[in-house]
């Protein structure tokens, strides 16, 4: 079996959202002495961009992206043990939070895990972040994108506040500042001065990737 | 016309005298505390209580003058304010995030899915209202924290899932077999003498007011599992434990039906809609696909609203944020005669889309004006002409219920309320429309 075959199997795994059959076939691959990188860009990723696919044309739901996302995260266990310490070459530093006010998480959540399947490394600040610690996360850790989510409609002036911040502090013109949520539209990431407002998680990882090709 | 007959004709699907118009008839289509006291500032009015019934949500009561005021056809059962009967609830004064004055229950009891019951009195009540110390507040059983609120929030969220853990048939059987306790219980089951309250606040409101009377009982599904296991892991479990969740449904069902035994008949001589709560939409769509919505949701809400249309001449109602275009045959097929609150600005669910291929089947209790943008974003002109748009979608042929989408938030600006009942009234004539 080539290793085209091996990646393949694994990328079709994910796809059928199956768990238990992705991890063994992570082992057969590492068995077989597949690069675990290799695994991870040809296989899983792969695996994840089809299921970003299919969430976009509305096949996959909310629950297929969960699932997937336990693939993705199970079968990193298997591998995490024989991935070398510079095996990653991220593609650049992504600061994600839930802004103040709103402790959802979830949207933020799945976009974290879509963003490091893509390779970049995620600061993830959690919920109910306010301006000081967004600017505290991005300076810290010189990060050229940041991601900001809300659910509430009454919690979308708080991104305003973030970019303003950034303005106040010089950082302005070193980050880019995506947002995103229900409430979100590409309007008002224009009013206030985002780069832009992404329609749902895959497209907003989409738009880093374009902007961090890598 | 009086305001239960013009409610009544518009269910069934015949033109009364103008649109009836809804707010705080339900837990969804009032108003926040601080968007309720912002109003009340506006029109000058500093008489009367912001009683905030709904704790998650931070929903006030609508009282008399403003149902007045406003022309509302619509009450929920649950009130406490006139023109409600005597209450025996205690209530407390508290502050709400903005400063602003209300009061709220002096005691809780279980928690549902993000709402806490308020308890009949302080005493009797096992979940308190504590500050989380750094500006925030806790809903507390003891030392077990089960909604928050953090300094900035507006509202409260689960912090505890009772089922976060489960994986056996036998824990589900567990939870079911303590929850049976009304004191206990989520949501708390009718006792037969909270069913004569219910049946004597009902009946006063049936006898003394002509207004159209809404009665709220627990039925969720999808919001009750996420309540349960917590999001993620229902979400997942949709899947990967679908035998669980099917049995999680079947205790579900006998729990809901165990309660509706007692609380339908107390209710149904007196009020007019049966509503219960589900959340099965996002911004894009289901949030679940159709298929596995028509396999481990509708059976069952088809046989809990199949329940009550048989027991009773009530209308059915069902709560469900978002988009859920793609479940209404479901929704309809199920028995349900209205849905709410119309997330109009969500995908595929257009006002002139909804009417022209679901109308003749469904009421549209909401969507009376875009909630998401408009009503808390734009000028009051803009408000308006966003209700006379959805009203000349919704309205023909009856089956039409003013509400905003959902609770008017705390950004609303007051003129913007005003604005959308003006506008509900101006456009809402039937002889006189376009």
């Amino acid at each position: 079996m080539s290793s085209e075959s091996f990646t393949a199997e694994i990328a079709r795994r994910v796809v059928e959202l199956d768990v238990e059959g992705c991890k063994k076939a992570c082992e057969r691959a590492l068995e077989m002495g597949l690069p675990p990188m290799k695994i991870v860009s040809d296989g899983l990723a792969k695996g994840m961009q089809a299921v970003g696919e299919k969430y976009v044309s509305r096949e996959f739901f909310l629950p297929e992206l969960i699932v997937a996302g336990d693939v993705f995260k199970e079968s990193m266990e298997v591998l995490k043990p024989r991935l070398a310490a510079g095996d990653a070459s991220p593609r650049g530093k992504v600061v994600l939070g839930t802004v103040k006010g709103d402790v959802h998480d979830l949207g933020k959540n799945l976009v974290a895990m879509l963003l490091t399947v893509a390779g970049f490394q995620v600061i993830d600040l959690g919920a109910n972040v306010d301006s000081t610690a967004f600017v505290k996360g991005i300076q810290e850790n010189e990060a050229k994108i940041v991601g900001m989510s809300t659910l509430l409609s009454t919690c979308m002036i708080q991104m305003e506040a973030v970019v303003k911040e950034l303005e106040k502090s010089g950082l302005r013109k070193e980050v880019r500042v995506i947002i995103g949520g229900p409430p979100i539209t590409s309007e008002f990431a224009q009013k206030i001065g985002a780069d832009y407002g992404a329609l749902d998680a895959i497209d907003g990882v989409n738009k880093c990737k374009m902007w961090l090709p890598g | 016309m009086n305001s239960r007959e013009r409610v009544r004709l518009s269910l069934s699907h015949k033109e009364p005298d103008r649109v009836p118009i809804d707010w705080g008839g339900m837990a969804s289509s009032g108003a926040m505390g601080i968007a309720y006291n912002q109003l009340k500032k506006h029109l000058r009015i500093n008489r009367g209580e912001t009683r905030i019934f709904d704790i998650a949500q931070q929903v006030a009561e609508i009282d008399s003058e403003m149902l007045q005021i406003f022309g509302v056809d619509c009450v929920d059962v649950g009130r406490t304010l006139p023109p409600a009967g005597p209450s025996d609830l205690e209530w407390e004064p508290w502050t709400l995030p903005d400063g602003s004055p209300a009061e709220v229950p002096a005691a809780f009891n279980a928690l549902s899915a993000q709402i806490a019951f308020p308890a009949s009195n302080k005493a009797g009540g096992k979940v308190a209202l504590v500050s989380d110390g750094h500006g925030g507040w806790v809903l507390k059983e003891k030392e077990l924290v089960r909604a928050i609120m953090p300094k900035g929030s507006l509202y409260f969220d689960d912090a505890y899932h009772p089922l976060k853990n489960v994986e056996t048939r036998k824990e589900v059987d567990d939870f079911f077999a303590g929850s049976y306790d009304p004191s206990i219980g989520w949501p708390p089951l009718v006792s037969k003498s909270d069913a004569e309250s219910l049946r004597i606040k009902a009946k006063y409101l049936h006898d003394n007011t002509e207004y159209a009377i809404l009665a709220g009982f627990k039925g969720s599904f999808l919001e009750a599992g996420e309540y349960l296991m917590g999001f993620d892991k229902y979400f997942s479990y949709l899947l990967r434990r679908r035998d669980l969740v099917t049995y999680l449904n079947e205790k579900l069902i006998e729990y809901y039906k165990t309660n509706l035994k007692t609380w339908l008949p107390a209710v149904k001589d007196y009020v007019q809609v049966s509503v219960s709560y589900d959340d099965y939409g996002g911004q894009e769509g289901p949030l679940v696909s159709p298929k596995l919505f028509h396999e481990l949701i509708y059976p069952y809400q088809k046989e809990l609203f199949q329940y009550v249309k048989h027991n009773s001449g009530l209308f059915t109602f069902l709560h469900s944020c978002g988009s859920i275009y793609r479940l209404v045959p479901d929704i309809i097929e199920a028995g349900i005669d209205i849905i709410n609150p119309v997330q109009i600005s969500a995908e595929d669910m257009a006002p002139k889309k909804l009417k022209s291929e679901f109308g003749d089947d469904i009421t549209f209790w909401g969507g009376g004006v875009d909630t998401q943008t408009v009503l808390g974003l734009g000028t009051p002109e803009e408000v308006k002409q966003n209700v006379r748009q959805n009203i000349e979608a919704f309205a023909p042929g009856g089956g039409f219920v003013f509400a905003a989408v959902h609770n008017v938030q705390a950004n609303v600006p007051p003129e913007n309320v005003v604005a959308a009942f003006q506008a509900a009234h101006e456009y809402g004539a039937y002889q006189t429309r376009a």
